[in-house]
Order: C-alpha cells, then structure tokens, then sequence
C-alpha cells in the first residue's frame, strides 16, 4: 500500500502562484481525475511531484509513504516509484529508445540483464502496436502525436512504477490507439498495486480508464470533489457552473 | 576503399582500390610541412587515421561526375593541417570528420569548381584545450551545394571555435549554402561560433544556424523523469549529440561518456 500526500501546497512560477492551498490524498488501488480549464494548474501539479525545477514550492509539503519528497532530485522521485506521463514528451536527437531505456531500468534494478529486458520491450512494442523497428530510433524524434504517448506508456510499462500520473496522455490519439493505451493502463493498474492520477479535458479517456474520484480546479485550487458522475455533470454545465464554489 | 594513417608526419597508405592517386611532396618554402596530394578518380571511401603531432597540407581533387566519401577520425595532441578540397563538376564529397583534440588550429578550403558540385561536410569534435576550426567554403560555379554540420564538445579546460564562411560571387546562381553549428560546453570557458555569409547574388539560398550553450532543462528532466541521474543524463544526451555511424567514433565517445 503506498500513500501519496499533498498538504497546503502553495507553488509559484515568476513571482505569480499557480496552486493555492492545494491538497489531495492518493492511495493504491485508487485512480483520481483532475479536470479543469486550461492555465489553471492541472500540468503545474504533476511537474510539482515530479520535482520540476521550474517551480517554486512556497509553502506545503508532498510525502509518498510519509517521506518527504520535496527534498528529493526528480530522478530520486523517479526511483521511488513516480512516473509522469508528459504531455509533450522531449525528443532526443542522437539517443536510442533502447539506450535510453536500458539506462533508466537498469538505474533501477540492481540485478538487471539485457536479455530479459529485450524480450520485455518488444513485447510492448507489440503491445502497443508499435514497429519494433523504433526500439532503435531516436526517443521520440520524428514521431507522431500518437506515437509520442505510446511511448510513453511503453516507458511506464517498462519502469513499472507504483505512481502514475498521465498528463493528458489522450492528446494525440486517434480513437482507436485511445481505446488501446487505455486498455494497456488498466490491465498494468490492475496487475500492480498502483495509483493514477490523472489529467484530462475530455469525458473519452475517462470511458477506458474509470476514476474513483473526480476534482475540478479552479485557480490553482480544488474547488470540487465527487466520483464519477461529476464527469457527466461537468459534460452538461461546463467548468463555469461550479466556479463560485456553491453548486452540487 | 582506401585507408590512409599519418603519425608523426609519417604517412602510410595501407590499403587501396586503386581509384585514387596519392603522392607526397616536401612543402619547397617549409620543409617542416609534409604535403599530401590525393586525386580521387573514380567513386570510393578514404578513411584517414591521424595520431600524434602532425603538420600537415592536404589536396584532395574529386574528379568530374565521382562520389567519393572521406571518413577522417584525428586522435592527437598538437597539429596543424590544412586541407583543400577541390570538386570537379557533378561531384560529390562527403567529409565525416571527427577530432579528439588537445590543441589544434586547422584550416579546411573547399573549392565548388565545377557546376552541380556538392559538399556535405560532417564534422564532430570533443575539445580538451583552445580548438580553432576555419572552414571557408567557395562556390566558384553556378548550382553548386554546401551542407557544413560542425557539433563540438568542450570539456575540462577546453575552448572551442567555428568560424565558418561560405561566399557566393556574383553572377554565380542557383546555388544552396547551408551552416548549422552547434557546441555544448560542459565547463564555463568561452566558446565561439562565427558563421559568414558572403553571398553576391540574388539567385542562391542561403541559411545558417547556431548554438553554443548547455543541454536544455526539459530534456534534462525528461531523462531524470525516469530515474537516470543528472550526471547520466547529460552523459546519455553527450552520447546522443555525437553519436555517429562509424563504431570507431562511437567508441571513442564512449571512453568518455559510456
């Protein structure tokens, strides 16, 4: 069982603060969906938890498993089990998938060997749907919107990490690759004792990967919480409707 | 293929297909130089292997209608080499040139003589003390092509510049010059990157990009995103930023980076 805790977070870019007070409580076995309208704070979070050195953390703290993980570089985070799902992923001129990956799993495992771990990725690859071909080709250079967050799951799978989070991990994808990276999610959410949190604009995503809870942010702080109902609710009134703090 | 190995100022050609033509002369005003000629007749790859304090002028002619690669890896301590390349007409030359480097102060010339001559020229450095690259290129005849890539690395107290001129005379047209050079500097020394364009003429395109600078943020975070450290990351993207097709090279970044 691990627990992810935020208490009275406040953060800010330049001087101007983007969450206010921000609190939430993840557990395994829990998937959290956080929705909202753009510039409110929804990507500002996960890069927070991830360690974003392009953030300042005024005030609050984050503990996975009650440590302390604002004290820790990204990369620590990383290793602890913390996995993000960017949004607009780097591409990197130069460096394999499989170099890249081989490097970050065996950063890792103490006890890592090559064979295994090239059976695992292309099992992925066709997990994915993806041409085993690109295991070899620069990370993410040159790749589709699609392509892009396929890649990032293949990661995810590969890394095997206790906390995801998924940052608009639906962007990009056609119908069909959606119902796929949602089905690969869940089935690795259900084998592992993991978390979700994520982070959407749209209801589709929300059919493939079913959120326990639901919460609306509103200038840089929940201003609204429920199960999965208040996805429909948001679909008929928009984000507008819950603003002033009042509506149910 | 050809391959050619100069240590010491010593040069040896070890292998040959017999489409090139090389000859050696004394330099008549320095004696201390060694001048390397290579004609190069019909379509072939040279590989030339330079170790140790040289000092060098090379000719390379690349004859009418041939394509010819030269694969160039410099591991040394001092040198000074001067190269001048001449491409006929319809010629191409591909130049993968990669430097070890202490110090060195090296000049390449190339000559577009001939109409529809192209250059692609590929050159990749880790810089470990001052490096000056001058690269002039002229396109003495009309559709002719230069694609110059220069990538360098400082490290330790390395130092590092390009300076790159590409000129285009008047009434010379259609023809296509590009730059890119980039340097990535792991320490604080100052870097140079002097990229001209002298373009007389209206009918040519003509472009250039450069950077010198650290790797970005993002892509740090990124890598870190997935466990590896800061110090692996910037090993894996230095890796990244130089990796070649040839193995050799390749292994001489990973004695450094791996």
């Amino acid at each position: 069982m691990h627990t992810l805790k935020i208490e009275h977070l406040d953060v800010s870019i330049n001087d101007k603060k983007i969450l206010k007070d921000f609190n939430l409580t993840i557990n395994s076995g829990e998937i959290h969906a956080i929705m909202g309208p753009n510039g409110i704070g929804k990507s500002t979070l996960t890069k927070v938890i991830m360690g974003s050195s392009d953030y300042k953390v005024e005030k609050g703290k984050i503990t996975y498993d009650n440590k302390d993980i604002l004290s820790l570089k990204t990369d620590e985070r990383a290793r602890m089990g913390l996995f993000l799902a960017m949004q607009s992923p780097s591409e990197i001129e130069g460096v394999s998938n499989a170099d890249f990956l081989k490097t970050a799993v065996s950063s890792k495992e103490d006890n890592f060997k090559l064979l295994p771990f090239i059976k695992e990725l292309e099992a992925n690859y066709n997990n994915l749907n993806m041409d085993k071909q690109m295991i070899h080709r620069s990370l993410n250079v040159g790749y589709s919107g699609g392509e892009k967050k396929k890649n990032e799951i293949i990661q995810l799978k590969m890394l095997k990490p206790s906390f995801i989070m998924l940052d608009e991990i639906d962007s990009g994808l056609d119908v069909d690759s959606l119902k796929l990276v949602g089905e690969q999610i869940m089935d690795y959410y259900k084998k592992n004792d993991s978390a979700i949190l994520l982070i959407t604009h749209y209801q589709r995503l929300l059919d493939y990967i079913k959120p326990d809870y639901v919460h609306i942010i509103s200038e840089g702080t929940v201003i609204k919480s429920g199960d999965s109902t208040l996805v429909q609710l948001i679909e008929e009134k928009g984000y507008d409707y819950f603003k002033d703090g009042t509506n149910e | 293929m050809n391959k050619i190995v100069v240590k010491n100022d010593q040069i040896e050609l070890l292998e040959t297909d017999d489409l090139i033509v090389v000859s050696l002369a004394g330099d008549e005003l320095n004696q201390a130089v060694t001048n390397l000629n290579i004609k190069i007749k019909q379509n072939t790859t040279i590989d030339i292997d330079y170790d140790n304090n040289t000092k060098l002028n090379v000719k390379i002619e690349v004859l009418e209608n041939v394509e010819a690669v030269i694969n160039e890896i410099k591991k040394e301590e001092n040198t000074k080499v001067q190269n001048k390349y001449y491409l006929e007409k319809n010629s191409t030359l591909t130049i993968n040139k990669f430097c070890d480097s202490l110090k060195t102060n090296e000049l390449d010339i190339i000559c577009l003589k001939g109409e529809k001559a192209s250059i692609n020229y590929n050159f990749k450095v880790i810089s470990k003390d001052t490096n000056i690259y001058n690269i002039m290129v002229y396109h003495f005849n009309h559709n002719t092509n230069s694609n110059i890539i220069n990538k360098g690395v400082s490290i330790l107290n390395g130092d590092l510049t390009f300076n790159v001129t590409s000129i285009v005379y008047k009434g010379i047209k259609g023809c296509n010059v590009s730059q890119n050079n980039r340097i990535i500097n792991t320490n604080d020394n100052l870097s140079r990157i002097n990229p001209v364009l002298l373009i007389d003429e209206e009918d040519v395109s003509a472009n250039h990009s450069a950077y010198i600078g650290k790797f970005k943020e993002d892509d740090i975070f990124y890598l870190q995103s997935r466990g590896i450290t800061k110090e692996d990351a910037i090993n894996l993207l230095i890796r990244g930023f130089l990796h070649d097709n040839n193995e050799e090279v390749n292994k001489i970044i990973d004695e450094y980076w791996g």
